[in-house]
């Protein structure tokens, strides 16, 4: 009996001490020339096969291609350990399941980890621009749209797809030639005190949770030349569901939180504390249901966004739905200071935002839903938008009458971008296709006057607002909002 | 029989005629922002000239660079999103007869810049670079001559720059002498860094034309020195709604 105990303890104990093995013993070396690919792969098997542990890598440089993690495998940098992706594009596998590029893969796999101070670095600029002329030589197929590889053929950092119980801890992640991580269909994801500071090429996502359930992204920071904290949703019969997202700071040149842009399945249940945002390009905060998806039951509480082009962008189009209807309803965002600059808020930064949808003045926040799917019952609250005015006529016009109004483009099927109205009517908000949109608290101010009213509905239908005020120089006699074609709402 | 023969000409004729089309990626351009790419962007235009002319198709990026010289039949295709960035060094600019720019040319003809893209100054960037070598007495205070211009076009004809945003010029923003045949149209002009920048600075060209050009500059928006021929200007304003 006593024997029994004695087994058992030993087995259990084994298990929760989750041994450790030094990659150095594998032959893998830290000299940051050797490709190390192969060596790291059987040392990954090795521990795999020998019921699971932790590799550790110490500090030094180890070149690798793709790898894959496998279950209770964790990869353990230590402080000044740094995975530097191979340059040359054929060391990464294509994996045929997922049909991308990585460095580390992991798929179908359990209790994994990636974990330390160390750095993943996939030097992604130079092997995107070798992949570039791989294709010019006609030894590689890619259509170069917008004179760049797809990102699909060009390796991420990181790229996990079916995987159960997984840990991100600790680690900074550079400069893959994709985005820098995706988790696609994970359960049980904790992603905490991680850095990303990636502006090295087209699409460098911050992170990208695909299609995932019961995830936590906290005390994280995140600078990225694309997105920085994205879900999406790739599957039409999956969704991203039960999401803690707090205590983050996103920079990016394009948009800081966002669903979407592939938005197939849908998005609910998230709930996002205590987000800062500064020097972004696009929007602090993008909601997109644009390919048959929903989004529901949102609440994010607290951000802080300086120096950022847009606060807001909700959005419901209709581009590769195939016939599923697209909604959107019960948001609800509170706590928000907002700062918008005259100038491009991430000039300066590598891989800035394209200067784009000309000419057009400072964009307002907006929610935009198409005729024949409104977005319903968003609140907004506590909120301060300041804004530089100052919007030229003469420059780019687009006036209240209810026929200039009505001219404005519904662009279902385009790419959904705050700026893809390109002139808007309003200053501070816009909002089209709606129901129910209720503003509790919330000023608007320009720091010079602009030619147009704060706010312009278009198709809104029910609405409390109360303790709405604005503020904008010389603009006694001005009438701050114009309601068209809409009704039902109650100002106060 | 004849007939064939002749229509198998024109066809050979029309091939030749259709311009060829280049993505700057081919010749090594870089859109990073930081990549130098001055070589990379004159030899794709010497080369698609030598082959009788074509397209430089310049894609979303940051294109940085300093001169370099636009040859006959090649049009410049600036893509939306796509910068051509003024290095902001002055050793990166070429002495053309006297004047620098970015872009320059002389003795051409079917010139063409085209497309949404934007082509930018960095002038806080470049004036701190130039206190900086008059401070230290490398480079005479009077030195103005030493700014370039973002376009710079001499002796050419049928010349056209189309859609373009011009960001931050310095003294003049784009030059054209003694050109004829020149075709202004669709384009922003945003130049308030400097004191006193000129939109469009115009000596002895003909056949100008100018249309829907928003010119947004410290110093003039037009500026014009001995005899133009300017056959038409339409929808031309500065941001007062004043015409050029």
């Amino acid at each position: 009996m006593n024997k029994l105990f004695l087994v058992i303890f030993l087995v259990v104990s084994q298990w929760c001490r989750a041994q450790e093995f030094q990659a150095g013993d594998f032959g893998i070396l830290a000299d940051g020339q050797t490709l190390n690919t192969r060596s790291i792969q059987a040392a990954i098997d090795h521990i795999h096969e020998k019921g699971g542990g932790k590799l550790v890598f110490s500090a030094g440089n180890y070149v690798t291609g793709t790898i894959y993690l496998k279950s209770n495998v964790t990869l353990h940098l230590e402080e000044g350990a740094s995975l530097l992706g191979s340059n040359n594009p054929f060391d990464y596998v294509k994996d045929p399941y997922v049909n991308w590029q990585s460095m580390i893969f992991a798929i179908k796999q359990r209790h994994i980890g990636i974990t330390g101070k160390g750095t993943i670095n996939g030097r992604g600029f130079q092997t995107a621009v070798n992949a570039v002329q791989n294709v010019h030589r006609g030894i590689v197929e890619d259509e170069l749209k917008l004179d760049r590889v797809r990102e699909w053929n060009r390796p991420e950092n990181i790229y996990f797809r079916e995987c159960e119980d997984v840990t991100i801890q600790d680690i900074t992640l550079r400069d893959p030639g994709s985005w820098n991580q995706t988790y696609d269909q994970c359960v049980n994801l904790l992603v905490e005190r991680i850095k990303v500071d990636s502006k090295s090429y087209w699409n460098n996502d911050g992170i990208d949770i695909v299609d995932c359930r019961n995830v936590v992204i906290r005390d994280s920071y995140f600078d990225a030349a694309d997105d920085a904290i994205c879900f999406k949703s790739h599957d039409a019969n999956a969704f991203c569901d039960s999401i803690l997202v707090e205590n983050c700071v996103a920079r990016s040149s394009a948009s800081a939180l966002k669903f979407g842009t592939v938005s197939r399945g849908g998005f609910k249940n998230f709930v996002v504390r205590n987000l800062t945002v500064y020097d972004t390009y696009r929007s602090a905060i993008t909601f997109a249901a644009v390919d048959g998806g929903f989004v529901e039951n949102i609440l994010v509480d607290g951000v802080r966004s300086i120096n950022t082009g847009n606060v807001i962008f909700l959005r419901i189009g209709d581009r590769w739905s195939q016939g599923k209807k697209p909604y959107m309803k019960n948001i609800t965002i509170k706590n928000v200071y907002a700062e918008v600059p005259l100038d491009k808020p991430d000039a300066g930064y590598n891989y800035e935002g394209p200067i784009e949808d000309l000419p057009r003045n400072i964009s307002p926040a907006s929610i935009v839903g198409l005729p024949e799917y409104k977005i319903e019952n968003v609140r907004l609250e506590n909120i301060e938008l300041v804004y530089p005015g100052g919007g030229n006529p003469l420059y780019a016009h687009r006036g209240t009458d209810p026929s200039e109004l009505d001219s404005i483009p519904e662009m279902a099927d385009k790419y959904p971008e705050f700026s893809q109205f390109k002139e808007l009517p309003a200053w501070g908000f816009y909002i089209r296709h709606a129901k129910n949109i209720d503003f509790k608290n919330v000023t608007f101010k320009a720091a010079r006057k602009d030619y147009r009213p704060a706010i312009v509905t278009d198709d809104l239908t029910g609405g409390t607002w109360t303790g709405v005020r604005f503020e904008e120089p010389q603009s006694d006699e001005k009438k701050q909002y114009i309601f068209h074609n809409s009704q039902n709402i109650n100002v106060d | 029989m004849k007939r064939i023969a002749y229509l198998g000409l024109f066809f050979l004729m029309a091939a030749n005629v259709q311009a060829a089309e280049y993505n700057a990626s081919l010749f090594g351009c870089k859109s990073d922002g930081v990549t130098n790419n001055t070589s990379s962007i004159q030899y794709a235009i010497d080369f698609i000239s030598g082959k009788g002319g074509g397209t430089l198709h310049f894609y979303v990026g940051r294109y940085l660079t300093g001169s370099f010289e636009l040859k006959s039949n090649v049009t410049i295709e600036l893509h939306e999103g796509a910068v051509i960035l003024a290095s902001p060094n002055v050793y990166d600019y070429l002495n053309y007869s006297g004047s620098r720019a970015l872009i320059y040319a002389n003795g051409q003809s079917n010139i063409k810049i085209q497309g949404k893209g934007v082509i930018q100054g960095q002038v806080p960037l470049f004036t701190a670079n130039m206190e900086n070598l008059t401070s230290k007495g490398i480079v005479r205070k009077d030195s103005q001559h030493l700014l370039p211009d973002l376009i710079r076009i001499e002796n050419s004809e049928q010349v056209t720059v189309d859609g373009i945003m011009l960001l931050n010029g310095l003294e003049n923003v784009q030059s054209y002498i003694g050109c004829r045949q020149l075709s202004l149209s669709n384009q922003i002009i945003k130049s308030n860094a400097y004191g006193s920048s000129t939109g469009i600075f115009l000596s002895a060209c003909s056949a100008v034309e100018l249309r829907s050009l928003y010119v947004d500059a410290s110093g003039k928006p037009l500026r014009e020195e001995g005899k133009n021929e300017i056959r038409l200007q339409e929808n031309c304003v500065t941001p007062n709604g004043k015409k050029l």
